[in-house]
């Protein structure tokens, strides 16, 4: 218990470190710009946007995986996993296809939020059954909604003429230049009310890792639970995806790297999974505009290629602390 | 005196056909009883109208005096607890932090556990012997080493009531007698009221002072394990022939199914 705290004190205190080193890379050079000259101080309000919006969506992403593995007792459940993502692609495209995305920058990001929210509508529609939502429905019915989605995204995408295919593809890849001062305020602010919820609700998360019998035997309110965590893990992606398009991996492999470090207590585990996350995102992104300057790589390309090899070692080598594989 | 669990007339089921029809049984406090029958009988679902799981479409569950299903969430915790035949997760949780999800109804979500819930917890864990092991990985324990952390769980809710449905039936015979004995034992010491499903009427006959038998959902009988254990009222209700012995030396009831003989065999 006691090392376990002392490591998510770790995990808060490096953040501010790691985020400021990620304040130093840039496509327009390695190192601190200069805020006394103009074009320095347009740099640093750049990348200090991005750097933000990075921490801020890495952590949502991180607590919605959190919560969503908990809940479908799955551990390959991920933010994605009930059709949001394909839902705001679908949206999306919509928005920049129909010329929507012309009228501002807040036109993607709505349209994507409201696809996405939503999809999320109908696949939980779908799995109740009996006035009961049983979390297979629910798996199986986000699987299926996801590929309608999918099927209607690629149709879309076939049918788009060049200009827009770009911004359709950058957008399915993430992208966390946030344009619309609005749009990344109400963004903010509707993940951290998401992710302050989805830590108040940590007994209850705890108890449904044991199945909705037992978290009612130990006096949970079962289904309550089950319907609030659902809901705020919701509304955590949906914000997360229209403020900066899709971003896989990290709600994935967030949640059991830092499972592995500080347990599955929630208690301790859905502030680490924030800081780490939002942590991890930041660095990727950093890596994303640095490694083939000016050039820059779509920040979902790097989560994966970074992630992926890392979740393999830590699945290897703390499978039995992590999960039971 | 107020009975533990008072049962009246109670009719329930899931959507269908009732699986419980009109049954009306009363468990005094402090009693250790048995509820046996056939697959399907409605044991389980008797158990889960005890929890307020699962809603009564006729009748009542009284729990000392108070109706079941109007329990609040905390209240159900204190009251009742249950240990099921295996509790898995496929989260890493340790021996320790299983047994506080016992406390949940008691935790503060704006607080970690208080001093009083991690005193009750310890405790928990000594009653059921696995504080020793209070760090380990839940899920690396053995089959009747979980089920003691289980109890340790049910314990740490401070219940009135302790369900046992089917706990030691996956458990081989040493370990079915440790985990009887220490549910005898708390029992005993705490005056907790038991109830446990089992197919294991051997185990019940020595355990139980009272037996509850179901058939289809209906009561086929109650009452001490020397009357209602008798060949008779088991060829009934189990559709078999059985041989009910008494052991000369303890007195102990054995129930041994006798084998089908085909005629012309």
């Amino acid at each position: 218990m006691k090392r376990r705290l002392a490591l998510l004190a770790l995990i808060v205190l490096l953040t501010p470190c790691v985020l400021a080193l990620c304040l130093a890379l840039g496509a327009s050079g390695v190192g601190f710009p200069d805020i006394r000259t103009p074009a320095g101080a347009a740099v640093f309000d750049l990348r200090l946007n991005r750097i933000l919006a990075g921490f801020a969506i890495g952590a949502a992403l991180s607590c919605a995986g959190v919560v969503l593995q908990a809940l479908l007792r799955n551990p390959l459940a991920e933010p994605y996993v009930l059709g949001v993502s394909s839902g705001s692609g679908l949206g999306a495209a919509l928005a920049i296809l129909t010329g929507a995305a012309a009228h501002g920058p807040a036109a993607i990001p709505v349209a994507a939020f409201v696809t996405g929210a939503l999809t999320l509508a109908v696949v939980y529609a779908l799995a109740y059954a009996g006035g009961r939502l049983s979390i297979y429905s629910l798996i199986l019915s986000g699987v299926i909604v996801s590929s309608v989605c999918s099927s209607l995204l690629m149709f879309m995408v076939s049918i788009a003429p060049v200009e827009g295919l770009h911004n359709v593809i950058w957008w399915l890849l993430g992208n966390l230049q946030v344009e619309s001062g609005p749009v990344f305020a109400v963004c903010a602010g509707i993940m951290t009310a998401g992710m302050a919820g989805i830590w108040l609700l940590s007994p209850e998360l705890n108890a449904l890792c044991l199945g909705s019998e037992m978290a009612h035997n130990v006096g949970v309110r079962a289904g309550a639970a089950l319907a609030a965590g659902l809901l705020l893990a919701t509304l955590t992606t949906s914000a997360a995806v229209g403020m900066a398009g899709l971003i896989g991996f990290v709600g994935l492999i967030v949640p059991h790297a830092v499972r592995a470090l500080v347990g599955a207590d929630h208690r301790l585990l859905v502030p680490a999974a924030a800081f780490a996350g939002g942590m991890f995102l930041a660095v990727c992104d950093a890596a994303a505009r640095t490694v083939l300057a000016p050039q820059e790589i779509p920040v979902g390309v790097v989560t994966s290629l970074l992630g992926g090899p890392f979740f393999l070692a830590i699945l290897y080598r703390r499978r039995r602390t992590g999960w039971i594989a | 005196m107020t009975p533990a669990i008072d049962i009246a007339g109670l009719t329930a089921g899931y959507g269908g056909a009732p699986v419980l029809r009109d049954l009306t049984v009363s468990v005094p406090e402090g009693e250790i009883a048995a509820v046996l029958g056939p697959n399907g009988a409605g044991k389980t679902t008797l158990l889960r109208c005890i929890t307020g799981r699962c809603r009564a479409s006729a009748g009542a569950v009284r729990l000392f005096g108070s109706p079941a299903a109007r329990l609040s969430a905390p209240q159900r915790a204190r009251t009742v607890a249950v240990v099921p035949q295996e509790v898995e997760t496929p989260m890493a949780f340790t021996v320790e932090e299983i047994v506080t999800i016992g406390r949940s109804a008691a935790l503060s979500r704006w607080r970690p556990p208080a001093k009083r819930d991690r005193a009750i917890v310890a405790q928990s864990m000594n009653s059921a012997d696995v504080y020793a092991m209070r760090g380990r990985p839940y899920a690396e324990l053995s089959g009747g080493e979980k089920q003691r952390v289980v109890i340790a769980m049910a314990l740490a809710q401070q219940p009135r009531i302790i369900l046992l449905d089917e706990a030691t039936s996956h458990l081989d015979m040493n370990h079915r007698l440790d985990i009887m004995e220490l549910i005898a034992r708390l029992n005993r010491e705490h005056k907790v009221t038991v109830v446990m499903v089992s197919h294991d009427i051997n185990l019940a006959a020595a355990f139980c002072r009272r037996v509850v038998l179901l058939d289809g959902g209906r009561l086929a009988a109650q009452g001490l394990p020397s009357d209602v254990l008798t060949p008779d009222t088991l060829q009934a209700v189990y559709r078999c022939n059985v041989r009910v012995r008494t052991d000369p030396e303890d007195g102990s009831l054995t129930v041994t199914p006798a084998r089908r003989t085909t005629q012309g065999a």
